[in-house]
């Protein structure tokens, strides 16, 4: 059986999709494996609602396989916008926030994981409704207003 | 909640890295919003990670499996379900296990 398994390993067959719609489903909570509840961990950091959380591993070690899960998982308060670093000026702060924007408000509907869209169906409503932006505890507040992805 | 999910790229040219943790998550940390990184392993060693790594809200560590063998067997029953083949290829596990 190790044998088998370290065959398929070296073959890949554990690779997971590079689609981040896909990882979610992909994903096996640590705890289920026996290894310390990581998805927990992360959970919790989230949602305290703000501030920088890393998720450190080598490689193919399943870090955004652990973030889609955990962000496909959230409560409905959480809106989720991936931002790639691919273009970007990664080192100024500025330009990176250019750069969020324009990837969220850009984003095409088709590339939005069921979650994001509906999350994203539900920012449009609550900031078209003029309802406190503050409720939505993931939205991404520039200016005094919500992102333009929500407009 | 802001995903930044393919540093992977930066491993071509680690300063980028550096530099994003140094200045951008530094940034970042102070907006009412949530920025989750990937970050690879010999990102954390660079200077810039060390500067703001104390201002980090959580720093969560991929862990190793305490049981490999055991993992990657359900993490592979898993892919399968996913694809539709569970029987078959739970057949195909009592042949070969």
């Amino acid at each position: 059986m190790r044998d088998t398994l370290q065959a398929l390993d070296a073959e890949f067959a554990f690779q997971t999709s590079g689609r981040f719609d896909l990882l979610a489903g992909e994903h096996v909570a640590y705890s289920t494996l026996g290894a310390p509840d990581v998805d927990g961990t992360l959970r919790r950091s989230i949602e305290r609602g703000e501030g920088v959380t890393t998720v450190v591993g080598r490689m193919g070690s399943g870090k955004s396989s652990l973030i889609a899960a955990v962000a496909n998982s959230l409560d409905e308060g959480f809106l989720p916008l991936r931002v790639s670093v691919i273009g970007v000026e990664a080192g100024d702060p500025a330009a990176f926030a250019r750069h969020a924007i324009t990837e969220i408000r850009d984003v095409p509907a088709a590339q939005l994981t069921h979650h994001e869209a509906q999350a994203l169906d539900r920012a449009s409503a609550e900031y078209r409704s003029q309802t406190s932006t503050r409720e939505l505890r993931a939205g991404f507040e520039i200016a005094g207003g919500v992102a333009p992805c929500c407009s | 909640m802001l995903l930044i999910e393919d540093t992977d790229h930066w491993g071509a040219s680690p300063e980028v890295a550096n530099a994003f943790f140094d200045q951008t998550s530094r940034a970042f940390a102070t907006l009412d919003a949530v920025m989750v990184v990937a970050t690879q392993s010999d990102y954390t060693r660079r200077e810039g990670y060390q500067r703001v790594r104390d201002r980090l809200t959580t720093e969560v560590s991929i862990p190793q499996l305490p049981d490999i063998e055991h993992g990657l067997a359900i993490m592979l029953e898993r892919r399968m379900r996913q694809l539709g083949c569970a029987r078959r290829c739970r057949r195909l596990w009592s042949i070969r296990g």
